[in-house]
């Protein structure tokens, strides 16, 4: 177990970026988002978890996929440059590492690996940050998460007054800290601080097993009365990961690119011809919650989500996953 | 091959969507090197006759002789096409909509012995419209995507979501649920980029209702911000009032 001050850090970060690109929780606009460090930024380690997941880090908002051009009765396709720069993702919280774990399952698992995705995830090491105070709407642990020890990662954090332990858990991770050699000390006799505890606890016993009965239940109309459609839940899901594939065009060269979608919207769902199997805001949000708590793990074995709380605490009309499996269990049949 | 004849006709507005049109500035030559301009009464002093390709129409209908020229549009442009908030919805014309015409009419003008308006309605009150460009001005990004897509024979990529998406691809604070300002962004039709919220004003709904606008819920959350029930009518009212989905929400607290 290792140690460093907390006024050491940047100059961590700063041996890091050396060789990478290090993301890492900074003050922006008044919220705290994952950005490069440039050594200027304010940390927010201490300040609770991001306001966006870390995900577009791997599944960026939009990514270019491939270029054409034509020329008279020719035309040909330029591959995009694989990518091939190495990220290092520092102060990731437990939740978000298990998204992870998750959005692997859907681009690397099942007979399919998304080239995008694998680049970008195989060259990047995590650096997660234990939590000791949970938010008010943080409820990980009702998924089997431990905020004090995340799941999938190369070095774990914690806290401390004035700096952090380290604990090293991968051999990617051992290579991180041998760059901090002069700014890591023995941790000695620090102890691990104790866990956070969130106060918010569902009970997801059978869940799935009774949304499986539930796909005509009128709940769904009454649930999705007050929905905005705005998709914010699913922007800031770190687990989300629909994209649509569009295309740019000018003269006789363009390109494709895929960017983030939302099951929340419309024309997600709409076919060539006009049709649309989720035709109004019930279905999409009955698809949503489907697809966390009965879909995904019926096909991968697990919850697609993490217990973060970003869409409880960011949904313009209080629409809260939470209360939903609550009230999902107690609907009679 | 003929290049196609683009026709721009002027209802009840401001001209500001003609504008932009105008504003297309650093890609207008090659704008016309792929269609003709042949009516455009802002920008040419002589204009060619019909029939057209495409019709862009500006502004609200708001009296009977608008009607007639409407109606002759149609028969001349093949495509006919809603140009800004005004002909896609009655826009800020419709504002008098709740108003007797005549307290309208004598508030502007001194003698109403001239003036015959009628109650101000997007033009698909009176003819078929082809494709709705929304907006106050209209979007210069989706004008163009839409006439590229129209000369390609391909559908034009008109945004149905919401402004949120725009403004979390900008990755926007988001004004509504952070800072607890009145923004119509949650109902309202993407395609702007989220013009207004990236640079810190909540959304003031000119591109009127996104599909499946859920203005009776936002409706309630404004009243729950402590909104009055009459500044919530004059949210809805401002740009789209005449739609069923914004109408919903005038009427909802």
């Amino acid at each position: 177990m290792l140690k460093i001050a907390k006024d050491k850090l940047p100059q961590l970060l700063q041996a890091w970026a050396a060789g990478a690109r290090v993301f890492v929780p900074q003050e922006k606009d008044g919220t705290r988002v994952f950005l490069p460090w440039d050594g200027q930024g304010k940390l927010t380690l201490d300040e609770g978890n991001t306001l966006e997941p870390p995900k577009d880090l791997f599944f960026p908002r939009t990514e270019t996929m491939y270029r054409y051009q034509v020329q008279g009765q020719e035309a040909g396709v330029t591959e995009v440059p694989p990518f091939d720069a190495k990220m290092v993702l520092v102060g990731v919280r437990s939740c978000d590492a298990r998204s992870f774990a998750i959005m692997d399952d859907v681009f690397l698992t099942k007979g399919y690996v998304d080239e995008f995705y694998r680049r970008r995830r195989e060259n990047t090491r995590v650096v997660a940050l234990a939590c000791t105070e949970a938010a008010p709407t943080c409820f990980c642990t009702t998924f089997g998460i431990d905020p004090g020890r995340a799941e999938g990662v190369d070095v774990q954090m914690w806290p401390l007054a004035d700096g952090y332990l380290l604990e090293v858990v991968t051999e990617a991770g051992q290579e991180l800290l041998e760059q901090g050699t002069g700014l890591l000390t023995d941790a000695g006799k620090e102890e691990i601080p104790a866990a956070a505890k969130p106060g918010l606890v569902v009970d997801i016993d059978g869940v799935t097993a009774k949304l499986q009965r539930m796909f005509e239940h009128p709940y769904w109309t009454a649930v999705s009365r007050k929905c905005l459609g705005c998709g914010a839940c699913t922007y800031l899901c770190p687990t989300c990961h629909c994209f649509d594939i569009q295309g740019e065009n000018r003269g006789n060269s363009g390109y494709k690119f895929r960017c983030w979608d939302s099951c929340m919207f419309s024309e997600y769902t709409r076919m060539a011809g006009g049709h649309n199997p989720r035709p109004s805001k019930k279905e999409r949000l009955r698809n949503r919650f489907l697809h966390k708590l009965q879909y995904f793990p019926e096909r991968y074995g697990k919850f697609a989500c993490v217990g973060c709380g970003r869409c409880l605490d960011r949904c313009p009309v209080n629409v809260d996953i939470t209360r939903v499996i609550r009230e999902v269990k107690e609907v009679t049949l | 091959m003929s290049k196609p004849r683009v026709a721009v006709y002027k209802m009840s507005s401001c001209a500001g969507c003609q504008l932009e049109i105008i504003n297309l500035e650093p890609i207008l030559l090659d704008l016309l090197g792929a269609v003709d301009l042949s009516y455009f009464v802002m920008a040419r002093r002589e204009n060619e006759p019909g029939p057209y390709d495409i019709g862009l129409v500006e502004g609200a209908i708001t009296c009977g002789e608008e009607i007639e020229r409407l109606k002759k549009a149609r028969q001349e442009c093949h495509l006919l096409v809603a140009l800004g908030s005004c002909a896609c919805y009655g826009g800020l014309p419709s504002i008098k909509n709740w108003q007797p015409q005549r307290v309208v009419e004598n508030r502007v003008y001194d003698n109403l012995a001239a003036i015959h308006s009628t109650t101000a309605y997007g033009i698909d009150y009176y003819v078929p419209v082809d494709a709705y460009l929304k907006g106050c001005p209209v979007s210069r990004e989706e004008l163009l995507d839409f006439i590229k897509s129209t000369l390609l024979g391909v559908r034009p990529y008109l945004r149905p979501h919401s402004v949120c998406v725009e403004c979390k691809l900008h990755e926007n604070v988001c004004l509504f649920v952070t800072e607890k300002a009145i923004c119509l962004g949650p109902v309202t039709t993407a395609g702007c980029g989220a013009l207004c919220p990236s640079r810190g004003k909540p959304c003031d709904g000119c591109r009127g209702p996104a599909n499946d606008a859920n203005a009776v819920s936002l409706a309630r959350t404004m009243a729950a911000y402590g909104l009055h029930s009459q500044d919530i009518v004059r949210y809805f009212r401002k740009f789209a009032g005449m739609t069923s989905e914004f109408s919903k929400g005038a009427e909802a607290v």
